[in-house]
């Protein structure tokens, strides 16, 4: 069948109204009335004009990330040990990101900032909190139906991210020799996620991508964990699908991005 | 083994591509050595490959046409490749990981010189996941040799 340009346009149209009355229907899921604003989530926050993103907001943002990991792990910890051969790796990779964060921060101060103490304010509540909340029954979502299965989700997708985030701050950094001391974190960084990711899923350690193939899911539409991902180190955000579903099937996702302007400018 | 990689030109980050083409050549080279000489292992397999798209990225960048594998960075693992052996693969792999991180502070502050960074640092990425997964393989107990890169310099 064809369409032409006057039905497409049409269609699209109708597609935009029809979401609109949709959006309109139930209570309590109303989103912002805000002009240009679309969904419930939280929104940005604005950047400051006079902002400068240069190597000590780089660096503060990755000891942020590392300090995050910390609180990352403790509400893993809470809710259970790691599933098989990656359980004795928490403490291993709790005292590296620790490690990793006292080593940024003379670096943080020698490039003209402040060492962070914290957690990125960003990450924080955009996603390790997210990650962890969707453990639990919310928002018209069932508590996680397979414990295991959502702790190796988070743990291997934020191990992942952290090394993509490195890995992205190799190229952003300027002074040489600083970038070599975030060049050996980086590949840290990507040792913590390509070891827990072994040691969750040993039966596939190779993506079908590099054959060629796709990456699979399981039969809920949970992603299979890879040690070795992508035939490149990535710089891409990670969706992760996590916890129980709600009455429509659907699960909760949250999104995982290396760092870009927001999350620099974060404290 | 084939000839020494060799520069093209002066310019320093074609200098550090064609050393890094040479290095990423002499590993595809050895892992092929290790699946002829019987290794049935099909990481072996998937990782020969990677070395030689690493070579191809590097070569793609700097518009320099990949003159050999560096005979003489090979020639010390040689023999724990011939019989297989995933511990020499493992340290491949951290030397390789090495070589980048120093690299990395040498490259120039230009559009071909970024781009090579960006290049670096995703392979660096990619031979630290390697790394671990061969020591795995050799039962490497040591978590501090597993997640910390032995070699330092390269």
């Amino acid at each position: 069948m064809s369409v032409d340009r006057r039905t497409f346009l049409r269609s699209g149209a109708f597609a935009l109204g029809a979401g609109a009355v949709l959006a309109a229907c139930g209570s309590g899921r109303e989103g912002s009335t805000d002009p240009g604003r679309i969904g419930v989530a939280p929104a940005l926050p604005a950047l400051p004009d006079d902002a400068v993103i240069d190597d000590a907001a780089w660096l503060h943002t990755l000891q942020g990330i590392s300090l995050g990991m910390l609180a990352l792990h403790e509400g893993l910890s809470a809710k259970g040990a790691l599933p098989g051969a990656a359980a004795p790796l928490s403490a291993r990779f709790i005292a590296d990101h620790r490690r990793t964060a006292d080593t940024l921060a003379p670096l943080v101060s020698a490039a003209g900032g402040t060492p962070a103490t914290a957690p990125n304010a960003f990450y924080l509540a955009r996603a390790i909190e997210p990650a962890l909340g969707a453990l639990d029954e919310a928002d018209g979502y069932a508590a996680s139906d397979d414990l295991d299965r959502d702790l190796a989700t988070i743990a291997s997708g934020f191990e992942d991210w952290v090394a993509r985030s490195f890995q992205a701050a190799v190229t952003a950094i300027a002074d040489p020799a600083t970038r070599t001391e975030v060049a050996v974190l980086a590949g840290e960084a990507s040792r913590r996620s390509a070891g827990i990711a072994a040691a969750l899923s040993p039966d596939t350690l190779v993506s079908p991508v590099l054959h060629g193939g796709q990456a699979e899911t399981d039969e809920n539409d949970f992603a299979l964990i890879y040690a070795l991902p992508a035939r490149f180190g990535q710089l891409t955000g990670i969706e992760l699908q996590i916890g129980g579903p709600n009455t429509d099937g659907a699960r909760r996702k949250v999104t995982v991005n290396t760092p870009a302007d927001n999350a620099l400018l974060s404290d | 083994m084939t000839s020494p990689a060799q520069a093209a030109t002066a310019d320093t980050d074609v200098d550090l591509a064609s050393e890094s083409i040479g290095f990423e050549l002499a590993a595809a080279e050895l892992y092929a050595s290790a699946i002829a000489a019987g290794a049935d292992n099909d990481l072996f397999a998937t990782i020969r490959e990677q070395h030689e798209s690493f070579a191809e990225r590097l070569s793609g960048i700097v518009g320099v046409r990949a003159q050999g594998a560096d005979a003489a960075f090979a020639a010390a693992l040689e023999t724990g490749f011939a019989a297989a052996d995933p511990a020499a693969a493992a340290e491949l792999e951290n030397t390789l990981a090495a070589h980048y991180v120093a690299r990395l502070a040498e490259l120039p502050d230009t559009v071909r010189g970024q781009a090579l960074a960006g290049a670096f640092a995703a392979i660096l990425a990619s031979e630290s996941r390697q790394a671990v997964l061969l020591a795995g393989l050799a039962q490497v107990s040591d978590l501090e040799a597993v997640y910390v890169n032995p070699i330092s310099e390269a």
